[in-house]
């Protein structure tokens, strides 16, 4: 019996006041108070496949996946495997089976449980979730959307939960949509949605689920539900007559998009006790619904959620934020002109080094270096050797030298960088993320984090390496 | 040990443009007026030079590659010309080219000359370049002034200084520099300022503000050298020469190990000590009268004071601030302005310090005039503190 082995989400930092937004678009509307909390919105240097890979990387040590399928709305790439990209930002063998989902807002639970099924024993699947969807400004789903990811390993053996049940209910139900390449999701009136697609298909689901087993709502302890919004979260729950539990993932964070039932699922994971069953619902062009029971094991899971839901840090720089989405013409300057042609071939080459943030090591003297070269920099070995591959994404560093530069051209003025020195020895000239508001110092320790270098926006091409972010406790 | 190059080569004549917004110049006529200047200096015939060496960074900014512009743009008469570059350091390389064709006997006389045209971008700082195709995968996309910032919070953090302090004493480094160059006609920025202007001046990248950076301008300087029979016969007097020209290249430390404190540059270190040993230089703090440096930025300048032995570990701030280092200290520094005053045409730059140290030493400095100066170090760095180029001359009299 498949079951989760563990579970993470990742947050970006950044919360946006949904106060903001209303004040910010309040000229357009009749008065009225705003919808509470804020959305989490997904820093310049990250998009699905950062998202993603942060979360992997949340899950902590893990026996290695021998698949990866990444679920999103908002792949970066439509032809270049973005779960190829995970899987070598996680530097896993190229026996791993990469595959991208999507199409749903509930593409994270259908590849869930898609793994879930198809995992073999003895092996394990890893099912990653991200989405930073796209919102017209002042529309309603600007509000309600929120970026964020999840990362579940699935596998037979030393589970949280184990998976009992799946169901589902297909249906081609145009509540929102959004074509191809579309800047926009097309929404429309969610009284209709509750009414004919949430009350008809969330029960029908639920007694598909349940049924077989001869459970009813009472007995679920935990309903991680993924609707668009708290509204039709609350006609979920009521229509089912499951519990609908805590609204604030909706209004901490937002709605997750292809990864919210998988972060629902987390939060029913922090909060569940040995034995406690656990229902998923997602919606979108139907409602999917999985059943779990939580196992002895599910006391051992590292919270990720709680903490998330806690932290963030509140931005109401709204033209920041529309700039950096390119949502207004935004003027960054003559240096922004720069070309940024890739090397392919150069890229290729160094592909380890710069996805999986691996350098060297000396194998006379054991000094670990990046970029890893035919020549040792330690002064005092210097010989002339291949060097052994060296990771360093999961080794810490401290800050040896900082600056920010104004001069420099940037999505999120000012660049922040310095010289960073590796706990293994070794040090790297590196960028820090998430630090514009962070106070630095001389000594602060930093970790590693898998995010965009810069986007070739004439080639619309995106280029990914590691930078440094000031380590958690560290933040002022 | 190498014979080496102590007094082999005199400087029979420089020439110098006037730096700054060139806007109606380009790289040839730059070129052209400071070699004109040179070439009268010299008081030779311009076909005599055997062999020229071209120094420009910018290539793709300024003149198209090889050494051919200089041929053309000077109408040489098809000798040997080469182009050199090694960053910031590119002046001093093209000089160290013709002084080494003397010295060796492949040329009597040889000319070296550095310009960079920096202003045709249409914005100001240095235009954006590409680092390499790995190395814009993975490198921050820094700037001069942030790459050179860093110093900043290294060196508070190494000598436990507070970074207001440690300001204070950058600010003093350019507010003597703008003092210096008021009586330089050739520099770019001729203006007075003050240590508050400094510390309230916009921020360009912590901890340096704009007057903590030299401005980006147009220049062309030259040198012509020759064997010192050729000085004689030329009737100079005092007859110039070169004691040392060293030069010192990262090899990655910087970059890679975790040895470098980020507070110095190792490399300036062992460039002043080899071209000390050469010059015959025992205490080169009391026997050099004029240094010009690198103030690319201004905690550049403090740091090279250490580098280049004048102020002990930790002691450059304190030495600053009591005047060491001023027009009428112990020791002056930058006395025609510095890069600071002058800009930094990046090809240029070493020549046009060796241009004030040789006007010094022939007592041809006017109101900069230092009383009775017989030695000087030019001091030149290409790149960033954490990979660099230092090249160090030492220039004295052929019989001090």
């Amino acid at each position: 019996m498949a079951g989760i082995l563990a579970a993470a989400v990742h947050v970006p930092r950044r919360r946006l006041p949904r106060a903001v937004l209303a004040d910010a678009h309040g000229w357009s509307m009749p008065p009225g108070r705003p919808p509470p909390g804020a959305r989490a919105i997904a820093a310049w240097d990250e998009d699905a496949i950062t998202l993603a890979v942060a979360a992997a990387r949340a899950l902590g040590p893990v026996a290695p996946p021998e698949s990866v399928t990444l679920a999103s709305t908002t792949h970066p790439f439509a032809d270049r495997l973005n779960a190829g990209v995970v899987a070598a930002a996680l530097d896993l063998p190229d026996h791993v089976e990469a595959a991208d989902a999507g199409g749903s807002l509930r593409a994270g639970l259908t590849a869930l449980a898609r793994a879930l099924r198809a995992v073999r024993p003895g092996e394990r699947a890893l099912v990653c979730a991200a989405d930073t969807r796209p919102a017209r400004p002042g529309s309603p789903a600007e509000a309600q959307i929120g970026d964020a990811s999840a990362a579940l390993l699935v596998g037979s053996e030393d589970s949280l939960a184990d998976c009992i049940g799946h169901a589902v209910v297909s249906a081609d139900f145009v509540d929102h949509y959004r074509a191809a390449g579309a800047a926009a999701d097309y929404q429309l009136e969610e009284r209709w949605v509750r009414d004919e697609a949430v009350a008809r298909l969330a029960p029908l689901a639920l007694q598909r689920l349940l049924g077989p087993h001869g459970l009813t709502p009472a007995d679920i302890a935990h309903a991680a539900l993924s609707f668009p919004s708290p509204a039709l979260a609350r006609a979920a729950a009521k229509t089912t007559g499951l519990d609908a539990g805590s609204e604030a993932i909706h209004e901490r964070i937002g709605h997750a998009g292809a990864a919210h039932p998988l972060v629902a699922l987390v939060g029913a994971l922090e909060a569940a006790r040995p034995g406690d069953h656990i229902v998923v619902l997602g919606f979108g062009q139907g409602v999917e619904a999985l059943l779990l029971r939580a196992t002895d094991q599910v006391t051992n899971l590292r919270p990720t959620l709680a903490p998330a839901l806690a932290n963030g840090v509140e931005d109401g720089h709204y033209t920041r934020f529309l700039a950096q989405r390119g949502l207004i013409d935004f003027d960054w300057g003559i240096r922004a002109e720069r070309d940024l042609r890739t090397a392919h071939t150069a890229a290729w080459r160094r592909a380890r080094d710069l996805l999986a943030f691996v350098g060297g090591r000396c194998p006379r003297c054991g000094t670990v270096q990046f970029p890893r070269t035919g020549a040792c920099v330690n002064p005092n070995c210097r010989a002339l050797e291949p060097q052994e591959p060296w990771r360093l994404a999961d080794s810490h560093g401290t800050i040896a030298s900082f600056t920010r530069d104004w001069q420099a051209t940037h999505p999120d003025p000012p660049l922040i960088y310095g010289n960073v020195r590796f706990a293994e020895g070794g040090n790297a000239l590196m960028e820090f993320a998430d630090s514009v508001d962070t106070e630095l110092a001389v000594g602060q320790p930093v970790a590693f984090a898998f995010r965009i270098k810069d986007r070739d926006q004439r080639r619309d091409f995106t280029r990914y390496f590691w930078k440094a972010v000031p380590a958690a406790g560290s933040i002022a | 040990m190498p014979a080496g190059i102590r007094d082999k080569v005199a400087i029979i004549g420089m020439g110098c443009a006037r730096f700054g917004e060139r806007w109606d110049m380009d790289a040839p006529d730059l070129m052209l007026e400071a070699f004109t200047e040179a070439l009268a200096d010299a008081g030779i015939d311009r076909d005599r030079i055997d062999a020229a060496w071209l120094g420009t960074f910018f290539d793709e900014q300024n003149v198209g590659k090889s050494a051919l512009p200089l041929s053309m743009a000077l109408r040489l008469p098809n000798i040997a010309c080469t182009r050199v570059e090694n960053l910031c350091a590119t002046g001093t390389e093209a000089l160290r080219g013709a002084v080494h064709a003397v010295a060796a006997g492949a040329a009597d006389i040889a000319l070296a000359m550095g310009v960079e045209k920096l202003k045709d971008t249409g914005y100001s700082g240095l235009p954006e370049r590409t680092k390499g195709t790995f190395e814009d995968l993975w490198l921050p996309g820094s700037t001069a002034p942030g790459a050179f910032a860093q110093l900043g919070e290294a060196y508070a953090h190494r000598h436990g200084i507070a970074i207001a302090d440690l300001k204070r004493a950058m600010a003093h480094v350019s507010v003597k520099s703008h003092a210096n160059a008021l009586a330089n006609p050739k520099a770019h920025i001729r203006r007075a300022i003050t240590e508050e202007d400094v510390l309230q001046a916009p921020p360009i990248a912590h901890p340096l503000g704009a007057l903590d950076c030299c401005g980006v301008s147009d220049g062309a300087a030259c040198a012509i050298v020759a064997t010192p029979a050729i000085a004689r016969e030329l009737g100079k007097t005092p007859i110039v020469t070169l004691k040392a020209l060293a030069l010192a290249a990262s090899n990655g430390v910087e970059m890679g190990h975790a040895s470098w404190d980020g507070a110095h540059t190792p490399t300036t270190r062992l460039a002043a000590a080899r071209a000390y040993a050469e010059a015959g230089l025992a205490d080169p703090a009391a026997e050099l009268d004029l240094i010009e440096v690198h103030d690319c930025f201004s905690i550049t300048e403090l740091v090279l004071m250490e580098d280049l032995g004048f102020s002990a570990p930790g002691r450059a701030p304190a030495d600053i601030l009591d005047g060491r280092y001023d027009r009428d200290g112990a020791l002056p520094c930058q006395v025609d302005g510095g890069l600071k005053c002058f800009g930094h045409p990046i090809g240029a730059s070493g020549l046009r310090m060796a241009y004030e140290v040789y006007l010094q030493l022939t007592g041809r400095a006017g109101q900069r005039q230092i009383p009775n100066a017989r030695l000087g170090l030019t001091h030149n760095l290409g790149g960033i503190p954490n990979r660099n180029v230092a090249a160090v001359g030492i220039f004295g009299h052929l019989d001090g």
